[in-house]
C-alpha cells in the first residue's frame, strides 16, 4: 500500500497518543489503587464489588447494633447486681435480726434501712437507658416497669436485634417474675413485709423473710446468668462480625482494587510502549526532514 | 517546410502538456493538507497523424479517487460517529450515576442499615433522626439520579437540535455543489461535495448515490431523501408530546414531512436519539420503578406500624401517584421530617417500644420486592446503574473497532488519493525534464527553419 508522508505522521501521532492514554490509565490505577472505579471498567466485577460494599455497610451497622445491645444488657446486669447486693444485705439483716437478742429499737432502725433499700431496688427495677427507655419494661419501655406497689406493669420482653443478615439475638431480661402478679416472687412486697415485721418486732415474720430473700436472690442470680448468656452471645456475634469484616474487605479488595505489583508491571509496560512509540515518531519525523 | 511547421507544433504541444503536468503538481502540493482533497493527475494521449502532425494531447484533470471506497468511508463515518457520540454521552451519565463514593447503592444500604441500628434502641432520638435523615438522603439520591438522567436526555436534545441544523446546511451545500457541477468541471467541486457527504453521513448515517450527470442523491437508511440533485430537504426538530416533550426529528421537503426519529440510529444524531430514547430512557424507567417499589413497600409496612406517639396509618415517604416520575418526587413525609416520634417502629397492638414493626421494615432489605419480584432493592440499584456502565463499556468497545476500521479506510484512501510531497517533487522533476527536452526540440526545429530560410 502506498503511504504518504502526512499519513505516516498521522499514524505516528495516533500511536503516540494511544500509548500516552494507556500510560495515563496505568498510572491512575497504580496511584489510586483502584482497578474498577466505575461499572464500565468491568461491569461484573463492579456489580460484585457493590454487593460486597453493601454487605460491608450492613456489617458495620450490625457491629454498632451489637455494641449498643451490649451496653443495654450490661446496664441491665448492673441494675440486677445492685438488686442482688440489696437482697443479700436484706437477707443478712433478716438472719441477724431474727435473733431475739435485738431490741425493738434495733429492729425499728433496721426497718428504716429496709424502707430506703426498697426505694433503691424499685429504682433499679425502673432503671432507664440514656435515651430514657425503661430497661426492664419490655415493649412498654416508655413507662416504668414496676409501679409503686411492685407490680410489673411493663410489656413483653421479646425484643431481638439483628446481629447478622438472617441472624437475631434476644437482648431483654424478663424480670416480670420479680413482680407480684401471676404468682411472681413479689420483690418489693417482700421488702415491705420485712420492714413491717421489723417495725412490728415480729420475730416469726422476720424469720420468714430469710426464705423470701433466699428465693429472690436466687432468682436474681438466674436473671444475671441470663444477661451473662446474652453478653456472651453478643460477644461471639461481635467476633463473627469482625471476622466477616476482614473477609468482606479482602473480597472487596480482590474485586475492585488493583494488585500493586500487577499495576506497577502494567505501568512499566505502558511506559515502555509509550517510549517506543515516541522514538518511532521521532525517527519518522527526522527521516522525512532529512529527505528534504 | 510544412513538415517543419508540423514538428514545431508537435514540440509546442509537448511544452504545453508538461506545463499542465507541472500545474497539477503545484495544485497537489499546495493542497497537501486540505481536508478532503483528492490527488489530481493530468492525462496525456498521443495525437494521431505521425510524424509531422503528431504530438501530445492534454486531457482533463483526473481525480485519483475511488467511488466504492468513498461510499465505504461514508458508511464507516456514520458508524464511527455513532460510537463516538454514544461513548461520550454514556460516560457522562455513568459518572453521574456511579460516583467514586456514595451514590444510590450506598444510600439504599445505609437506609436499611439505619433501621437495623435503631432496633437496638428504638427510643433513641439520635437514631430515630438518623433513620429519617438517611431516608431523606436516599430520596435525594433518587431525585439526583432522576435529574441527572433528565439532564442527560435534555443535553441530547440540545445536541440533536444543533446537529440537525448542521445536517440541513450540509444537505444544502451538496445540492448547491450538484448544481455547480452541472456547469463547471473543476475537480475541487467534487472534492467538496464528497467531503460534505462524508460529514453529512457522520451526522445521520445514510448513503449517497449518483444519478444522471454525476448528480449526488443522499438518502437516509429508512429511504428518506435528503438531497436529490439541486434540491435539499431540511432536518427539523420539534418538541413532541408523545415523547414527553423531547424533540422529534423530521425530514421536511416542500410540504412533505416525514418523522425519522425512530429510524435514525446511525451518525451522531442517531447516537443521541439512541442514547436518549433507549439507554437513558431505560435507566430513567428502571430508577422510577425502583423508587416506586421501595416507597410503596416501605409505606405499606410503615402504615401498619405504630409510632412513639401511639399513632398509626402514616406514610414514611410521600406516596407517588404513579411509577412515571416517582424518583423525581421522592421525599420523606414532611410531618415525619419534623417529628421523629411519628416514625412507626412498633407492631400493631403492641407497646410503643416494640420493634417487630421495625423488623418488618428491615426484612424488606432481603425481600425480592424489586425488579418485578426478582431482586432486592440493593441488587436492583446495582443492576440499573450497572446497565448504564455495561452500555458504556460496549460503546467504548464499538468505538475501538470502528476507529480501527476508520483508520484502515483512511490509510486506504490516503494510498489512493493522498498527496505525497516527495512523489510530487519527483513528478515535477519529470515534467521539468520533459519540458526542457521539448523546448530543446522546438529550438532545434526553429534553428532548422532559420537555416532553411537563409538558404532560400
Amino acid at each position: 500500500m502506498r503511504i504518504t508522508q502526512s499519513r505516516l505522521i498521522e499514524i505516528a501521532s495516533t500511536s503516540v497518543g494511544k500509548a500516552r492514554d494507556r500510560t495515563g490509565d496505568a498510572a491512575i490505577q497504580l496511584s489510586s489503587g483502584v482497578r474498577v472505579a466505575k461499572p464500565s471498567d468491568d461491569a461484573a466485577a463492579w456489580a460484585t464489588g457493590m454487593a460486597t460494599k453493601a454487605a460491608m455497610t450492613m456489617n458495620a451497622m450490625h457491629e454498632k447494633t451489637i455494641d449498643r445491645a451490649r451496653d443495654r444488657v450490661t446496664q441491665a446486669d448492673a441494675a440486677l447486681a445492685e438488686i442482688h447486693g440489696n437482697l443479700l444485705e436484706a437477707h443478712d439483716l433478716a438472719v441477724q435480726l431474727s435473733n431475739d437478742t435485738y431490741s425493738v429499737e434495733d429492729r425499728a432502725q433496721a426497718a428504716g434501712r429496709i424502707r430506703a433499700m426498697r426505694e433503691d431496688v424499685l429504682a433499679s427495677l425502673n432503671a432507664r437507658t440514656v435515651d430514657g427507655e425503661y430497661i426492664f419494661a419490655g415493649d412498654q419501655g416508655d413507662d416504668v416497669a414496676f409501679d409503686d406497689t411492685g407490680t410489673y406493669v411493663g410489656g413483653a420482653a421479646s425484643r431481638r436485634v439483628e446481629v447478622g443478615q438472617g441472624s437475631a439475638l434476644g437482648v431483654m431480661i424478663d424480670v416480670e417474675h420479680l413482680g407480684s402478679a401471676n404468682g411472681g416472687l413479689d420483690l418489693i412486697g417482700a421488702l415491705d413485709r420485712f420492714a413491717d415485721a421489723l417495725e412490728a418486732n415480729d420475730s416469726t415474720a422476720i424469720n420468714d423473710a430469710v426464705d423470701d430473700f433466699d428465693s429472690l436472690a436466687s432468682r436474681v442470680v438466674e436473671l444475671r446468668s441470663d444477661s451473662g448468656y446474652h453478653l456472651q452471645a453478643l460477644d461471639q456475634a461481635r467476633d463473627a462480625r469482625d471476622d466477616l469484616e476482614l473477609t468482606l474487605k479482602t473480597a472487596f479488595s480482590r474485586q475492585i482494587e488493583s494488585d500493586p505489583i500487577a499495576a506497577a508491571t502494567q505501568l512499566a509496560q505502558a511506559q515502555a510502549a509509550f517510549d517506543a512509540a515516541g522514538a518511532v515518531a521521532q525517527r519518522i519525523i527526522s527521516m522525512l526532514s532529512s529527505g528534504r | 517546410m510544412g513538415g517543419l511547421f508540423g514538428l514545431l507544433s508537435v514540440g509546442m504541444s509537448a511544452i504545453s502538456a508538461q506545463n499542465a503536468g507541472a500545474g497539477t503538481v503545484a495544485r497537489n502540493t499546495t493542497n497537501v493538507n486540505t481536508e478532503g482533497y483528492t490527488r489530481e493527475t493530468v492525462e496525456f494521449s498521443a495525437t494521431i497523424g505521425a510524424p509531422f502532425s503528431a504530438g501530445v494531447r492534454t486531457g482533463g484533470l483526473m481525480r485519483s479517487g475511488d467511488l466504492i471506497l468513498a461510499q465505504r468511508e461514508r458508511a464507516q463515518s456514520g458508524l464511527w460517529a455513532r460510537a463516538d457520540d454514544l461513548t461520550t454521552a454514556l460516560a457522562s451519565l455513568e459518572s453521574n450515576l456511579a460516583p467514586a463514593s456514595g451514590g444510590l447503592v450506598d444510600d439504599v444500604s445505609n437506609f436499611f442499615g439505619s433501621l437495623v441500628e435503631l432496633s437496638s434502641s428504638p427510643m433513641d432520638p439520635a437514631l430515630r433522626n438518623q433513620v429519617v435523615a438517611r431516608g431523606q438522603r436516599l430520596a435525594t439520591a433518587f431525585n439526583t439520579a432522576a435529574i441527572d438522567i433528565g439532564n442527560a436526555r435534555t443535553t441530547a436534545d440540545d445536541r440533536i437540535r444543533g446537529l440537525s441544523q448542521t445536517a440541513t446546511d450540509l444537505a444544502k451545500r451538496i445540492a448547491d455543489l450538484n448544481h455547480a457541477m452541472a456547469t463547471e468541471t473543476d475537480p475541487a467541486l467534487a472534492d467538496q461535495r464528497e467531503l460534505a457527504a462524508k460529514k453529512l453521513a457522520e451526522l445521520v448515517g445514510g448513503s449517497a448515490h449518483f444519478g444522471k450527470g454525476d448528480e449526488m442523491r443522499f438518502v437516509l437508511s429508512n429511504g428518506a431523501v435528503l438531497v436529490d440533485g439541486d434540491h435539499a430537504a431540511r432536518l427539523e426538530v420539534t418538541p413532541s408530546a408523545a415523547r414527553g416533550g423531547h424533540l422529534s426529528v423530521e425530514v421536511v421537503s416542500g410540504n412533505s414531512r416525514r418523522d425519522v426519529t425512530d429510524d435514525l440510529r446511525l451518525g451522531r444524531i442517531g447516537a443521541q436519539l439512541s442514547f436518549r430514547d433507549e439507554t437513558a430512557l431505560e435507566a430513567e424507567q428502571a430508577i422510577d420503578q425502583l423508587a416506586y417499589d421501595l416507597v410503596t413497600n416501605v409505606n405499606t409496612i410503615h402504615r401498619a406500624n405504630v409510632g412513639l406517639d401511639g399513632g398509626t396509618g402514616r406514610d414514611f415517604f410521600t406516596a407517588p401517584t404513579q411509577v412515571d416520575g416517582a424518583s423525581r418526587v421522592m421525599s420523606v413525609d414532611a410531618a415525619l421530617r419534623d417529628d421523629h416520634q411519628l416514625l412507626a417502629t412498633a407492631g400493631a397492638g403492641l407497646g410503643t417500644t416494640d420493634t417487630s414493626g421495625l423488623d418488618s421494615l428491615i426484612a424488606l432489605r432481603d425481600a425480592l420486592a424489586a425488579g418485578g419480584g426478582a431482586r432486592t432493592f440493593v441488587s436492583e440499584a446495582i443492576r440499573t446503574i450497572g446497565a448504564v456502565g455495561a452500555a458504556h463499556a460496549s460503546a467504548k468497545s464499538d468505538l475501538d473497532v470502528e476507529q480501527a476500521r476508520s483508520d484502515f479506510l483512511a490509510s486506504l484512501r490516503n494510498s489512493i488519493s493522498g498527496v505525497d510531497p516527495e512523489e510530487e517533487l519527483m513528478r515535477l522533476a519529470e515534467f521539468q525534464h520533459a519540458a526542457q527536452a521539448a523546448t530543446r526540440f522546438v529550438a532545434t526545429i526553429n534553428e532548422m527553419m532559420e537555416d532553411l530560410i537563409r538558404r532560400i
